[in-house]
């Protein structure tokens, strides 16, 4: 039957892993090689739709194991053919790779960032410090407003990089590794994914509270997490 | 502390943010094909680049309305409270003279005046007026 193999473990802490989660009808279960392990679901499709209820369950699943112990999550999608195949082509040949992945990330865990700007405060900003947008106010013909908008977004983008780094800055003595995310909205000031080991998550909370307080109420910040190290599977 | 502005949310909260989050995210086993993405990585490609497009631009004309709106709202009860003030003032001094006939005529002046002041703090000249300018450029 095909597996949806979610994420890595150690196969110590696979032994103790509660494996029914909350809010996911299918059951989990571990498949150990050696001394690592991986997470998987039984699935009935090799061709696993991005549904609703996958993207949930490759989530909750993850986000359950990485309160009891360290994860390695796997991308999204990640189907094998069967138990067999999932031990003969990737747990024996890679278990060293996966084993070093498994110690990089212990205790470890991504919070993310999200930061977004004040409309009001962000166009007022752009108005304070730009001649010509300022000039431009008040004028109706189509030309006039249209350049009048596109120096508000410009300035607005202008501000993304230093606010960014500002808030990367005031936390980083508490992270291990950053992760910058794209932003999609004109008011998107920033996403940010921080590695951050557990002992040292109220620290950075602290300091990220400090910032958000600082920027605010230009900057409106949000703290999503604690996640599985999505951000940082792939690349710490 | 505790009333700070740093907003917590639960990672699972909804789709979009799950979306997010696991996208192009965590180790691929290259010996298996991931099957399921393509339609999803078609769809956030676009999202993922900062809309900079015509409506962007008019939206932040717009937001810029909205500020000059309420500046001139904020001068508007500014200049609201100056007159009620000056009525007051003067309805105290016409009492005291026991003028009640000078106090409307004055009361009578400060209320025109005052609409002036509304109608120049909404910009548009005033309305009554704006109409008879009107006519004259079409008589010319």
């Amino acid at each position: 039957m095909p597996l949806v193999v979610h994420g890595l473990l150690s196969a110590d802490a696979a032994d103790v892993l509660d494996p029914s989660v909350e809010g996911v009808e299918a059951s989990t279960a571990v498949v150990v090689h050696g001394e690592v392990a991986a997470l998987v679901t039984a699935t009935g499709e090799v061709d696993l739709l991005p549904s609703r209820a996958n993207l949930l369950t490759h989530t909750r699943v993850l986000e359950a194991a990485a309160e009891a112990t360290t994860v390695v999550p796997m991308r999204f999608g990640t189907v094998v053919p069967d138990e067999e195949a999932l031990v003969a082509t990737y747990l024996r040949p890679e278990h060293d790779a996966i084993g070093r992945r498994l110690d990089d990330l212990t205790g470890r865990l991504e919070v993310r960032v999200r930061a977004t700007y004040d409309e009001d405060q962000a166009v007022r900003a752009v108005l304070d410090d730009d001649r010509r947008a300022a000039q431009l106010r008040g004028r109706d013909d189509f030309e006039a407003r249209m350049e009048l908008g596109e120096r508000i977004a410009a300035g607005i983008a202008a501000r993304r990089d230093d606010d960014a780094r500002y808030t990367v800055e005031a936390v980083r003595r508490h992270v291990i590794d950053v992760a910058p995310a794209t932003v999609s909205e004109p008011l998107d000031a920033f996403t940010v994914s921080f590695l951050v080991d557990r002992d040292a998550l109220t620290a950075f909370e602290g300091s990220l509270e400090q910032v958000a307080d600082e920027l605010a109420p230009r900057v409106r910040m949000e703290l999503i997490g604690p996640l599985p190290p999505f951000s940082f599977a792939a690349t710490a | 502390m505790s009333a700070t502005s740093l907003a917590r949310r639960p990672p699972s909260g909804s789709l979009a943010e799950v979306v997010d989050i696991i996208l192009d995210k965590g180790l691929v086993i290259d010996a298996f094909v991931r099957v399921s993405l393509v339609g999803i990585e078609l769809l956030t490609i676009d999202a993922r680049i900062v809309v900079a497009s015509v409506d962007t631009y008019l939206h932040f004309a717009e937001a810029v309305d909205r500020l000059d709106i309420r500046g001139k709202a904020d001068e508007y009860d500014a200049s609201l409270t100056d007159i009620v003030g000056g009525l007051q003032e003067k309805g105290a001094e016409a009492k005291t003279k026991g003028a009640l006939q000078g106090a409307s005529d004055r009361g009578g002046d400060l209320i025109e005046n005052s609409k002036q002041r509304i109608k120049s703090a909404f910009g548009g000249g005033s309305g009554d007026d704006g109409g008879g300018e009107d006519e004259g450029d079409d008589d010319s």
